[in-house]
C-alpha cells in the first residue's frame, strides 16, 4: 500500500488536492499568527515547480500577499531557501544581512523572516509556514516554538490527507485492474454520450482500439444499421429516464461482422442530472452456439418423438384392425364348423357309432373353446386399447354388479358369501367391473368342489397412497412356486379336464390394474385356497 | 300363430345364410323370408328395383343385416333406409360377428333397433334366431305398411 501510494505520488503530474476544509482550517492558523505575533503577514506557501504559490495568506492589515499568488523559483526568495534546505530560517533585519539585502519581498516591505519547512509524511516538501514583518523582528523563542507548533499542526493535517489520497489511489489502482483485465468491454460515455473511455476487451471484442474510438458516439460505431432505431430507444431509456438496461442484442465489429452481446447500460447520476454513463459488454458467441445446439437437438428429439409417435399410431390402427378381423373373420368358420358339425350330429346320430359320436362331441366342444378363447382374447386387447375415464365409484355397488353377474352362470347352493365394507374407489367403472367378475368367477370356479364353499370380498385401507382389495377363497389354491405365472397370459395352473379356462383371465385383471396405476399379488397354499389381491391409487391423479 | 311378418335376411355367407335358414325353419318362420347377398341387392329389394321390379311395393316386417358385405356395406345399407321416410320405419336387426364397440356404436348412432352378435356355439345361434324370429316376425306390431301374412 505505500509502495503505491509512493508511486502514484511520483508519477502525480497536478498537485496532490488539498481540501476546502483543511484550507480554511489553515486560514484560521495564519490568521492568528498574524495577531498574535502582530505582525502584517503570515502565510502557507506551496511549491508548485517551476513556481512557489501563496497557499493561503492571512487577512490582516498590511499584508501584500495575496493568495493564489505565484511567484518563479530560483528568484531568492526567504522561504525557497527553507524549502531547498529543509531548515528553519530566521532572518531578523534582511536590510543589515549582507546574505539577504537583496531578496525580492524586501521589495514589498518585508524586512524580516521566520519560516519552518512543511512536508508530506513520505518527505517531499510541500512548502512553507512563514511570518514576514516590515520591520526588524528577533521573534522570541516563545514566537518560534508557536510557529513551529501550528507547523507540525499543518503537518499532521498532511499525513491524514496523505493517508486517505493513499487509500483512495490503492482503489482507483483495483478499479484499473478490474477495467483492464475483466473479461466485458467496459464503455465510460461522458453527459454527451461521447465515448470517454475503454478497456482493453472492447478492443478485443470489437476491434477498435481506444483511439479510434474517443469522443465519438457509440450508436455510431458498434450497432448495426437496422438496430439504430432500437439502440437509440435504449440510449433514451438510460440517458433520459435512468433506467439500469440489460439486453441481449447484436453490434458490429470493426471488420464488419456481427457478434451476438449481452449489453448493460448503466447511467451515472448526480444532484439528479446525468454526468455520465458506463456500457458494458459481454460476447455471449459460444453461449448463442450452445443453445443453438441445444435447441437443435430438442428439434431433433422432438421431430423423433412425433416420428415414433405416428409409428406407434400406425401399430395401434393395425393392430384395432386385426382386432376386427380376428373378431369378425376367425369367428365365422368358428360358428359354421360348430353349427354344420351340429346339424351333422343331428342328421347322421342314428347311423354313427359311439366312437364317431365322441368325435362329434370333441369337435364341437373344441369349436366352443376356441370360441371363448377368441372372445377372451378380444376382451384383453379391449382392456390395452380402452381409453381410461376415472370416476369415483362406489366399490360396494361394482362388487354387488359383478356378483350377480357371476351368480347367474352357478347355483350357488353351497356357497357363502362374505363382504366386507367396502369404499369409495377412484376408477373406471366399468373395467374394474371386469377385473371383479374375473376374479369372482375364478373364486367360484376353484372353489366347486367344496362342500361348503365360502369367499370373502373386503378391502384394507391402512396405507396412505393406496386402498387394497382381496378376494378370498377357500377353494383348491396353488402352489406358491407358480405365483409369478398366475398373471400371464394363456398361463394356467391347472389340466383343462380339472377346471375350464382360458388362462387370460388373471391376465387381463392385471392389464387392468396396472392402468390404473395399482398392483396385483396373491398368496395361496395347495388345498387350503387362494386370497388375490389388487391395489388402487387414493389420489385422483394416476 | 295368426301373422307371419316378412324377414328380409341380408348375408353375404352362404353358410350363413343356410345356418339361419335352418334355425327359422326349425321353427317354422322361413316361409316369408327374403335373403338378398349383398348392401345393393338389399337396397335393390327395398327401393323395388333390378331384380326386385315386380315384386309389390310392402316393407318387410324386420331386416336382419350383416354389417361386412360386398359392394355396399351393412352400415351404408343401414344409414340409407333411416335417411329415406319410407325405409326409416323398418325394423332393422344388425346381426354380425363384430364385437367392436365402434361397430356397435356406429350402428346405433344411425338408428339401429336391435344389435345382435353371431354366438359361435350353435344351439345358442339357433336360440338367437329362432327369438329374433319370433319377436320380429310375430310379437311386434310393425308399422304400417309391411308384409304380413295371415
Amino acid at each position: 500500500m505505500t509502495q503505491t501510494a509512493e508511486h502514484t505520488t511520483k508519477t502525480q503530474s497536478s498537485p496532490r488536492p488539498v481540501p476546502s476544509e483543511i484550507v480554511q482550517k489553515w486560514q484560521e492558523i495564519v490568521d492568528l499568527l498574524a495577531e498574535i505575533m502582530r505582525v502584517p503577514s503570515a502565510l502557507v506557501m506551496r511549491v508548485e515547480p517551476p513556481n512557489i504559490k501563496v497557499f493561503v495568506s492571512s487577512q490582516s492589515t498590511g499584508n501584500p500577499y495575496e493568495p493564489d499568488e505565484v511567484a518563479s523559483l530560483n528568484t531568492g526568495l526567504y522561504c525557497e531557501t527553507v524549502m531547498k534546505t529543509r531548515q528553519p530560517l530566521l532572518v531578523p533585519n534582511a536590510l543589515q544581512d549582507e546574505e539577504w539585502k537583496s531578496n525580492p519581498d524586501i521589495k514589498l516591505g518585508m524586512i524580516s523572516y521566520l519560516g519552518f519547512p512543511v512536508s508530506w509524511p513520505d518527505g517531499e516538501i510541500f512548502g512553507t509556514i512563514c511570518v514576514l514583518d516590515n520591520k526588524k523582528n528577533e521573534y522570541s523563542t516563545l514566537y518560534r516554538k508557536l510557529l513551529l507548533q501550528f507547523r507540525n499542526v499543518v503537518q499532521a493535517d498532511l499525513r491524514s490527507l496523505a493517508t486517505v489520497h493513499a487509500e483512495l489511489a490503492t482503489q482507483k489502482a483495483h478499479l484499473e485492474e478490474l477495467f483492464a483485465r475483466v473479461p466485458e468491454a467496459i464503455v465510460q460515455m461522458d453527459g454527451d454520450g461521447r465515448v470517454a473511455r475503454v478497456n482493453p476487451e472492447f478492443t478485443k471484442i470489437f476491434g477498435y482500439a481506444e483511439g479510434e474510438v474517443l469522443g465519438r458516439s457509440l450508436n455510431d460505431l458498434i450497432v448495426p444499421e437496422e438496430l439504430r432505431a432500437e439502440a437509440e430507444e435504449f440510449t433514451s431509456r438510460v440517458n433520459d429516464r435512468g433506467e439500469i438496461l440489460t439486453v441481449e442484442t447484436v453490434r458490429s465489429r470493426k471488420n464488419g461482422t456481427r457478434v451476438p452481446v449481452s449489453m448493460v447500460r448503466v447511467p451515472v447520476m448526480s444532484e439528479g442530472r446525468q454526468i455520465s454513463a458506463y456500457a458494458i459488454y459481454r460476447d455471449i458467441t459460444e453461449r448463442k452456439r450452445a443453445e443453438d445446439e441445444l435447441r437443435k437437438v430438442n428439434e431433433e428429439l422432438e421431430q423423433r418423438v412425433i416420428e415414433r409417435t405416428i409409428g406407434l399410431e400406425a401399430a395401434n390402427k393395425e393392430l384395432e384392425a386385426f382386432a376386427h378381423s380376428v373378431s369378425h373373420d376367425l369367428r365365422a368358420p368358428l360358428r359354421h364348423i360348430a353349427g354344420y358339425a351340429e346339424l351333422l350330429q343331428k342328421n347322421a346320430s342314428t347311423s354313427l357309432d359311439e366312437k364317431s359320436q365322441r368325435y362329434m362331441a370333441v369337435i364341437l366342444e373344441s369349436t366352443k373353446r376356441m370360441g371363448d378363447l377368441i372372445d377372451d382374447l378380444l376382451a384383453f386387447s379391449r382392456v390395452g386399447r380402452a381409453e381410461i375415464q376415472k370416476t369415483m365409484v362406489s366399490l360396494e355397488q361394482v362388487v354387488k354388479e359383478a356378483l350377480s353377474e357371476v351368480q347367474q352362470e352357478t347355483d350357488g347352493s353351497n356357497l357363502v358369501w362374505r363382504i366386507g365394507a367396502l369404499p369409495e374407489v377412484y376408477v373406471d367403472r366399468s373395467l374394474l367391473r371386469l377385473a371383479l367378475v374375473n376374479l369372482i368367477s375364478n373364486a367360484v370356479k376353484f372353489t366347486r368342489t367344496r362342500p361348503q364353499a365360502e369367499i370373502e370380498i373386503g378391502s384394507t385401507d391402512k396405507k396412505k397412497d393406496e386402498i387394497v382389495v382381496f378376494i378370498s377363497d377357500n377353494g383348491v389354491g396353488f402352489d406358491m412356486k407358480y405365483v409369478n405365472k398366475l398373471f400371464g397370459v394363456f398361463q394356467r395352473l391347472h389340466r383343462a379336464e380339472e377346471f375350464e379356462g382360458t388362462g387370460i383371465g388373471l391376465a387381463t385383471v392385471q392389464r387392468i390394474i396396472h392402468r390404473h396405476g395399482g398392483r396385483v399379488w396373491a398368496e395361496g397354499l395347495v388345498n387350503k385356497g387362494a386370497t388375490f389381491y389388487f391395489s388402487v391409487p387414493k389420489s385422483y391423479e394416476g | 300363430m295368426s301373422e307371419l311378418g316378412r324377414i328380409l335376411i341380408v348375408e353375404d355367407d352362404p353358410k350363413d345364410v343356410e345356418l339361419t335358414l335352418t334355425a327359422l325353419e326349425e321353427y317354422n318362420l322361413a316361409n316369408e323370408v327374403v335373403v338378398t347377398r349383398d348392401g345393393e341387392e338389399a337396397l335393390d329389394y327395398l327401393y323395388c328395383r333390378g331384380n326386385f321390379k315386380m315384386r309389390s311395393g310392402d316393407n318387410p316386417a324386420v331386416l336382419l343385416l350383416d354389417l361386412k358385405l360386398p359392394k355396399v356395406d351393412g352400415l351404408e345399407v343401414l344409414q340409407q333406409m333411416k335417411s329415406d321416410e319410407k325405409l326409416r320405419m323398418i325394423p332393422v336387426v344388425v346381426l354380425t360377428s363384430s364385437r367392436e364397440e365402434k361397430d356397435m356404436v356406429a350402428s346405433y348412432k344411425l338408428g339401429v333397433n336391435a344389435y345382435v352378435v353371431k354366438p359361435v356355439d350353435f344351439h345358442e345361434f339357433v336360440n338367437a334366431i329362432k327369438e329374433l324370429g319370433i319377436f320380429w316376425a310375430i310379437i311386434n306390431e310393425p308399422p304400417p305398411g309391411s308384409v304380413r301374412k295371415k
